[in-house]
């Protein structure tokens, strides 16, 4: 994915409404955050991705008021803050990584009590149609799917009109479609020129919608820049993907060494000369019988980024 | 104010909702007063501790004669007599005072002149003296003392008088009842007290872990303090909730108790409120120690659950408790149970108090106050 989604012009560059120097938390002995600094602009996306444990959650705890950093310094929407308490969370809008709310209240009262938390909100009804959900307002929360409560959580994030909007893995759980009606969304916001601090599994969202993207791992941001800059920083690869029976992946190996990787009966290999390399390995496989099933030729992601940085995939 | 008020309302419409909450909130104090209602309901209650006073206008030789006589059958164990306070100025303003509320069962007023007029002297007005019983109509305990104070002015006229010669005619007593209505008391009246208090217990001891520490599990709580709203705030909106919640659910059991039982429990009496309130306070306090102890919610439920029967059971909430041995009776003595029982009870004119009214309202203040001090130290909402 090259483009946007949708590509627009942003018109806000430059104001930047969150800026976080040598944030840093430990627990114990484990350096949770070890001095993280990224700005996030209005009018932007600003995708932190990390696996499991890099220190991810900790961060966005730490910026919706959750948790306190050990030290660092936070400046949101033009001051410098200590702690993020209410005059601070009234412009900001949090999706949790878990949609908790009530079960046994319904749809449509979970909005007006989030709605009762600020001084002003949008209508309830109002956003139920922005996420989808206006059948299920009467329905109770325990009743609705993953995905549902999901949305829902979208729609109390924007209950206030957020100037600064936290999204911890806003699509996790949703259908392709929906999926894309979310990216649709982040992608009005953007144009409104709210600011968007996206953190994501889906390495084609990140590209889809981010215009900067930090990789963090065990605390540090390892790599940050553009979704095309990492890429094409990564170099001028080519990769083929395809599946083999796992016993026949050291012969491979051994013909293609330190370019094939294993992932199952999962084959992804890099490599610098396509028609050469390609003829290679069909020979290879012709000579020993083996089938290349679904095999394909891609162009390298932000997965490939990822993993190439991290040693893991991003949902490991 | 608009957050607490709307925090309050979604936990009572829950608490409507949730299967468990709406059985052991709204449903278990009821069928509890039913069954025993329905069992014990027509049941006397055991013998009671009768409190007397005799409050001497007259303070001539035969009124403190009498007087005597009163406090000698009193030492016999059938009552005991309690004197009237040095500083009262008017003590039969006093007199009527108490015994309306509860704290002394009857009290036998002597009025100016009894001496003379039994002697036989002249007087400007030609109807005898006539002594006054003060009691309350409907409390088997207060009738019972109004008969033995009438009793014994009788037996004060028959040996007494009769020996010294001073009897000219019988001692007119009066008896005037200064509250209630006239009739028997049902084991009924005694436990639905104790089931309002225990149902504000369970109230407590369960819901509060239920906010706190099933919320912050569940991380509800955590979604709610990523918006503006504070600690404070959701606390307040929780104990509006518990207390528009408990005044329903108190009323729904009074209202059982007095329609299907015929139970008459005056719950608006002034003393009766405090001791309500009191209980609602030391239930939350309990609620917010057992929360601030426990890490998982099925912590919290083991502990209420450790701690509900033993102190219901040990706080006269269902009987009485005169017969606990030793050891049992220490643990009664620090519940805060068994003096809201007891003061409540008293309040109403149902039992007398083992314990003195001033340790009944302390004990309880006492609980609120430690578990509002340890549960300030130790309790978290949040992560940090």
């Amino acid at each position: 994915m090259s483009e946007k989604w949708p590509l627009r012009a942003g018109v806000y560059c430059g104001v930047v409404l969150l800026r976080v120097r040598d944030l840093r938390k430990s627990y114990g002995p484990v350096r949770a955050v070890d001095g993280v600094s990224f700005s996030v602009e209005k009018g932007k996306v600003f995708a932190l991705l990390g696996p499991n444990g890099a220190g991810k959650t900790t961060t966005v705890e730490i910026l919706e008021g959750l948790r306190l950093p050990d030290s660092g310094e936070i400046e949101l929407f033009g001051e410098r803050v200590t702690r993020i308490g209410p005059r601070e969370k009234v412009r900001m809008g949090v999706l949790l990584q878990e949609a908790a709310f009530e079960p046994y209240l319904r749809v449509q009262e979970v909005l007006r009590l989030f709605s009762s938390f600020f001084p002003k909100a949008r209508p309830p009804g109002e956003l139920l149609t922005l996420v989808g959900l206006s059948d299920k307002a009467r329905a109770l929360v325990k009743t609705l799917s993953g995905g549902q409560k999901r949305r829902l959580a979208l729609a109390v994030a924007l209950l206030n009109d957020p100037e600064l909007l936290f999204l911890d893995e806003p699509t996790t759980g949703l259908d392709p479609q929906a999926r894309r009606h979310v990216w649709d969304i982040i992608a009005e916001l953007r144009c409104q020129g709210k600011a968007v601090f996206l953190t994501t599994h889906y390495m084609e969202e990140a590209e889809a919608l981010a215009d900067w993207v930090a990789i963090l791992d065990h605390g540090r941001i390892i790599a940050e820049g553009t979704p095309q800059n990492l890429i094409r920083r990564f170099g001028a690869e080519t990769f083929l993907e395809f599946e083999i029976p796992k016993e026949t992946f050291p012969e491979l190996s051994q013909l293609f060494p330190g370019k094939a990787r294993q992932d199952g009966e999962r084959v992804t290999m890099a490599v610098q000369d396509l028609p050469n390399d390609l003829s290679s390995l069909l020979s290879w496989a012709a000579g020993k019988g083996v089938v290349l099933r679904n095999l394909l030729v891609r162009q390298p992601n932000l997965e490939d980024v990822f993993l190439s940085l991290t040693g893991r995939r991003l949902r490991d | 104010m608009k957050a607490v008020l709307a925090l309050g309302l979604s936990f009572i419409r829950v608490s409507l909702r949730e299967r468990s909450s709406l059985f052991w909130f709204w449903i278990f104090p009821l069928l509890l007063l039913g069954f025993l209602g329905a069992v014990f309901g027509r049941v006397e209650k055991g013998k009671m501790d009768l409190r007397v006073t005799v409050v001497d206008l007259d303070r001539d030789f035969l009124s403190q004669a009498l007087g005597a006589v009163v406090r000698e059958i009193g030492e016999s164990g059938l009552f005991q007599v309690v004197e009237v306070p040095e500083s009262q100025g008017d003590p039969r303003k006093w007199a009527e005072r108490e015994v309306r509320e509860g704290r002394i069962h009857a009290a036998l007023v002597i009025p100016r002149g009894f001496s003379l007029d039994l002697q036989g002297f002249p007087r400007a007005k030609a109807d005898p003296v006539r002594l006054e019983v003060l009691y309350r109509r409907g409390e088997a305990g207060s009738s019972t003392a109004a008969s033995i104070l009438s009793e014994a002015v009788e037996e004060f006229g028959r040996s007494f008088l009769a020996e010294t010669g001073f009897l000219r005619r019988k001692i007119p007593v009066e008896k005037e009842f200064v509250g209630g209505e006239e009739r028997a008391i049902a084991y009924v009246e005694f436990i639905l007290p104790g089931i309002i208090l225990m149902a504000l217990f369970v109230n407590g001891i369960f819901h509060v872990p239920s906010a706190v520490v099933l919320a912050k599990e569940t991380k509800i709580l955590r979604r709610y303090f990523a918006t503006p709203l504070s600690g404070s705030e959701y606390l307040a909106g929780f104990a509006l909730a518990l207390v528009w919640m408990s005044a329903f659910q108190i009323a729904a059991i009074w209202a059982l108790g007095r329609f299907a039982f015929g139970a008459r429990v005056p719950l608006l009496r002034p003393e009766a409120l405090l001791y309500l309130l009191l209980a609602f306070g030391v239930s939350l306090g309990f609620g917010f120690l057992i929360s601030s102890f426990s890490r998982t919610f099925a912590v919290a439920a083991a502990l209420s659950n450790l701690l509900n029967l033993p102190l219901q059971f040990l706080g006269g909430l269902y009987f009485p408790l005169a017969s606990l041995p030793v050891p049992l009776r220490v643990v009664m003595a620090i519940n805060p149970l068994t003096h809201l029982a007891q003061g409540l009870r008293a309040s109403l004119g149902l039992e007398t108090p083992s314990f003195p009214a001033w340790a009944n309202l302390l004990v309880p203040l006492f609980w609120i106050f430690l578990s509002a001090f340890l549960s300030g130290r130790r309790l978290r909402l949040t992560e940090e």
